[in-house]
């Protein structure tokens, strides 16, 4: 598969020099190490640090029943039929690329899917789409939201050994204890432009040792329109969701959890891209039982079983631009069982341990129907089955005011493809995929914390990844990418990710100035991209080539983001938010999709009845254009964003109204992570209410 | 407990002993039983049956031969098997292509070739098969096989750029296209006389297999090249299934034989 190489590009013999990695691992860990013996050995109870616990080990706070059942977006005055795509946009260090108005694929610290685990509760979902238009965000609903959980800095190694952090979509859970009854809350929401429509409802019903909550919701939307009233053709989505989830208590020390999504998407439109979506379907379900005593040294357990299948129907037959008629169905699974345990040898001292296996499969086909010939087929995806086995540990020890936790990740992952046909088209190219391939996977992770009071806190966290190439990287066969034109092709021979990462954060708050400021930087050897192989023939003259996932010898990635509130006056708060991100290979090119620069200011007046905000949001022009894709330069946009709520009763439910206004000022704008330039929507009213039972 | 335990599974393990035990019986199979009869005839005592792959097609056709001795059924492994093919167009005659069997392999079939250039519609095809063996006994027969046309021609007919000469080019492989890397067999004969084809070696042979309604090839093609008695190998590379063209050239030496020859192969 050799071709004529862009310069710099290299092949899979270079072997990483591992030694590099760990000298600088070393080099970062000895002073703080030296810094600790410094610290005296007395331990104090430290609230703190539960509370730290909780709010980045997912592993941690799923044992924290006594926590009310909340809603994340409440006391935002945001509305709360807000997509989850919207939320997670105003999330600090995430971003959105987008195809369309529906089912965007999240970035961290702008490292997208490839590099970022997508989880529902802890229970990875794969895109079941070669082209990512199903991302595992696209099948939770908002309203079925308790929050989003970011990990990365090495914290993510309980879950993944990608270096791209978690990306964590907590669901509800159903309210248990106090007194036996129901609750509920429905919710309606029209948008002007493209005719958005919405509706939920959600019932739940409490008890003193079981609890269940059901929810639906159904969206629709057509074509919107951009700032200069042209409609956008195929932007049009039709949704519907429906979540179960039942908590039962058998014993107080036991808590058995179960959940169920089943998300059903039809008449989905990307415009950006020359395919859309008959129908994306989603089933997940979890189980899980936790043992846990609540007082005293913790010793908590548990049990999770879980499964999920996503499948992705891709046709391109209401376009008529003379192409093809052509389908490209695809389908995932995942299965697996975990199991954690948490204990505490001494004081201050947590050791979590957590066992994973899990069996991961993914099939796609292309078939086109040419005009009086028999049809073509060909597997885009060959099947492939992965199959790991992860274990992960980590030890925190706490001293005073400085909290130190090292974490270790193994994993082994045995991939193979269970398609005849799929092995041939391999063969075709050169490539014996017979074989199973075994990887030995993981990372290691170092971190040192430090706190004053609730107020002041600092992080410093380091940690070494090994990340396996995807099934589009490693098995892709012909994947067309409509941002560049390019047909991909995956190579079986890769070799692991390397990476090292290192990251500082800081958070102060004091109830009426909250900061945080956080920065990283990552350094990949053996970096995974595509690069153009000009001695492969694209499959037709539409497309521009034929690009090959390779190893670069390396390549960096550092950033970071700030954000700020400060109640200005009892009931007049500001929130400030930037973000930044620079990525490059090794001589300095930029990689692609580099979110660019962006910020956004929010004031917020809540007062009685009524909760307004105006935020002004926007991006710097981004003129980090990667020569490895087809990206162009982005220019700058700023945008108006404003929301008024109001709080009222009706008999004896309690009830919001709520008016916002998205683009105001009628801005026309793209977005630098937009795929072919497709302009955002223009101003967009909309209405929306919700009432409590 | 124990004994009620064993009461059950002993019979069980009999059960599935006795079972399996059935499989293991030898079978004894017919060497013919996925071939196709295209007929047989009884000659000085001696039964010919031919057979084939599949029935038979313009084209290069695999025979398959069996000699018998009529009587005791025995079947007999010491002939010698000639071919001699004749099409009667009524206004004139002609042979085609063979390749004469070897010795018999251990089923006692020998194992031959007939490319027949024409199908039945065009006139009447003889095949006489003839049998001789060291101690001089003989068999002739004569057949009359139907040959087919098939939905996509495996045998391409032209006059060398060269010399005019009149040269036949056969698929022999892939007879079962799959996706991926097959086998890419040709046979090539020329034209000495209406009644001599002798097979051709030497020749370049080079490949390019394209699908024409998206415009693409396919890598990692392997042209044929020359392995004696007419005979090419190489390997083409079909990437999906569907509709594919494969374009030939030929080439002696430096000249060109014969270009924008096309094999058409769906699969
Ligand atoms: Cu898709
Ligand atoms: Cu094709």
């Amino acid at each position: 598969m050799a071709g004529i190489e862009p310069p710099g590009f290299y092949y899979n013999s270079y072997k990483m020099n591992s030694k590099y990695l760990y000298i600088l691992l070393l080099s970062i860990a000895v002073p703080l190490a030296a810094a600790a013996q410094q610290l005296p050995d007395t331990f104090r109870a430290a609230p703190w640090m539960q509370l730290r616990d909780s709010a980045h080990a997912v592993v941690l706070h799923q044992i924290m029943i006594s926590k009310d059942c909340g809603d994340a977006r409440e006391g935002s005055g945001q509305r709360p039929m807000r997509s989850i795509d919207e939320y997670v946009e105003a999330t600090p260090s995430l971003s959105l690329m987008s195809r369309g108005a529906f089912g965007k694929e999240p970035m961290l610290r702008g490292m997208n899917t490839d590099r970022l685990r997508v989880t529902v509760d802890g229970m990875p979902v794969m895109y079941a789409c070669i082209g990512k238009m199903d991302p595992a965000t696209s099948y939770v609903e908002s309203n079925n939201l308790d929050r989003i959980e970011v990990q990365s800095g090495g914290d993510e190694l309980a879950f993944t050994s990608s270096p791209g952090g978690t990306l964590n979509l907590k669901t509800l859970d159903p309210k248990i204890g106090s007194e036996d009854k129901h609750y509920g809350r429905a919710g309606a929401e029209f948008q002007s432009n493209g005719a958005g429509r919405s509706a939920f409802l959600k019932w739940g019903r409490s008890s003193e040792n079981w609890g269940v909550l059901i929810n639906s919701t159904w969206r629709a939307r057509d074509n919107y329109s951009d700032a200069r009233g042209n409609p956008i053709d195929f932007s049009q989505y039709r949704k519907a969701n429906l979540a179960m989830a039942l908590k039962w208590r058998p014993g107080k020390k036991n808590i058995v959890d179960a959940d169920l999504i089943l998300d059903e998407a039809w008449n989905v439109g990307y415009p950006a891209l020359p395919m859309d979506v008959p129908r994306a379907s989603a089933q997940l379900f979890t189980l899980e039982w936790k043992s846990y005593r609540p007082r005293g040294k913790s010793d908590e357990r548990s049990l999770r079983f879980f499964s999920n299948r996503v499948l992705h129907v891709m046709n391109n037959y209401t376009r008529d631009d003379g192409s093809m008629r052509m389908d490209m169905p695809g389908e995932s699974a995942v299965i697996g069982i975990s199991t954690w345990i948490k204990w505490q040898p001494g004081e201050k001292q947590t050791l979590r341990v957590k066992s994973e296996w899990m069996h991961t499969t993914a099939v796609a086909s292309m078939t086109m129907f040419p005009e009086g010939e028999k049809e073509m087929y060909m597997l885009t995806w060959p099947d492939i089955a992965k199959e790991s086995w992860a274990g992960f540990m980590a030890y925190t020890l706490g001293r005073k005011e400085v909290e130190w936790e090292g974490s270790l990740r193994l994993e082994t992952q045995l991939s193979h493809s269970r398609s005849a046909m799929g092995i041939s088209q391999w063969e075709a190219l050169g490539q014996d995929i017979s074989k199973p391939d075994t990887r030995f996977l993981g990372g290691g992770g170092l971190t040192w914390r430090y706190h004053k009071e609730r107020t002041f806190s600092l992080e410093a966290k380091s940690s070494v990844n090994l990340r396996a190439p995807t099934v589009s990287e490693q098995y892709g066969l012909y994947i067309y990418n409509a941002s560049d034109a390019f047909v991909y092709l995956g190579n079986p021979a890769l070799p692991n990710e390397k990476s090292l990462q290192i990251s500082l954060g800081a958070n102060y708050d004091n109830k009426v100035l909250q900061a945080g400021a956080e920065c990283y930087a990552y350094a990949f050897r053996d970096y995974i991209i595509a690069g153009i192989d000009t001695n492969l023939l694209p499959l037709n003259d539409q497309q521009s080539g034929v690009k090959v996932y390779r190893s670069i010898k390396a390549a960096h990635l550092f950033g970071g983001n700030v954000h700020f509130r400060v109640q200005l006056l009892p009931h007049l708060t500001l929130m400030l938010r930037a973000d930044y991100v620079d990525a490059r290979d090794f001589e300095g090119n930029y990689l692609p999709f580099i979110p660019p620069l962006k910020g956004s200011a929010t004031l917020r007046y809540a007062r009685g009845k009524f909760d307004l905000s105006a935020e002004i949001s926007g991006a710097a022009s981004q003129n980090k254009v990667s020569r490895y894709n087809g990206e162009d330069a982005t220019a700058s946009y700023f945008l108006v964003n404003v929301n008024a709520a109001y709080n009222y009763k009706v008999l004896s439910l309690k009830g919001k109204l709520l008016l916002t206004a998205k683009n105001l000022t009628n801005t026309y704008f793209w977005d630098h992570l937009d795929w072919n330039n497709v302009p955002r929507p223009g101003r967009n009213i909309i209405l929306s209410t919700v009432i409590d039972f | 407990m124990k004994r009620l335990a064993i009461a059950f599974i002993l019979p069980a393990f009999l059960l599935a002993a006795s079972l399996s035990g059935c499989k293991e019986k030898i079978k004894i199979t017919d060497p013919t039983e996925n071939l196709i009869a295209i007929g047989s005839g009884v000659n000085n005592g001696y039964l010919i049956e031919v057979f084939s792959d599949d029935s038979l097609m313009t084209g290069y056709n695999k025979l398959y031969v069996r000699v018998k001795n009529n009587a005791t059924e025995e079947v007999l492994n010491g002939f010698t098997i000639t071919f001699a093919p004749m099409m009667d167009m009524g206004t004139m005659q002609h042979a085609a292509p063979v390749e004469n069997p070897g010795k018999a392999d251990a089923d006692g079939l020998y194992e031959g070739a007939v490319v027949f250039i024409m199908p039945s519609t065009a006139g009447t095809w003889t095949l006489g098969v003839h049998a001789e063996d060291a101690q001089g006994n003989v068999a002739d027969i004569d057949l009359i096989p139907m040959v087919g046309m098939p939905a996509e021609a495996r045998i391409l007919s032209f006059e060398s750029d060269i010399d005019a000469s009149k040269l036949f080019v056969s698929l022999c492989a892939p007879r079962n296209p799959e996706v991926g890397l097959n086998d890419f067999e040709l046979a090539v004969h020329k034209k000495e006389s209406m009644m001599s084809f002798p097979p051709l070696d030497g020749l370049t042979i080079k490949i390019e297999p394209e699908m024409p309604s998206m415009g693409h090839g396919s890598p990692n093609n392997v042209d044929p090249v020359s392995v004696g008695n007419g005979h090419y190998l190489g390997k083409v590379n079909f990437t999906m299934t569907g509709y594919w063209k494969v374009n030939l050239t030929i080439l002696q030496g430096q000249d060109t034989v014969k270009s924008h020859l096309a094999f058409d192969i769906t699969l």
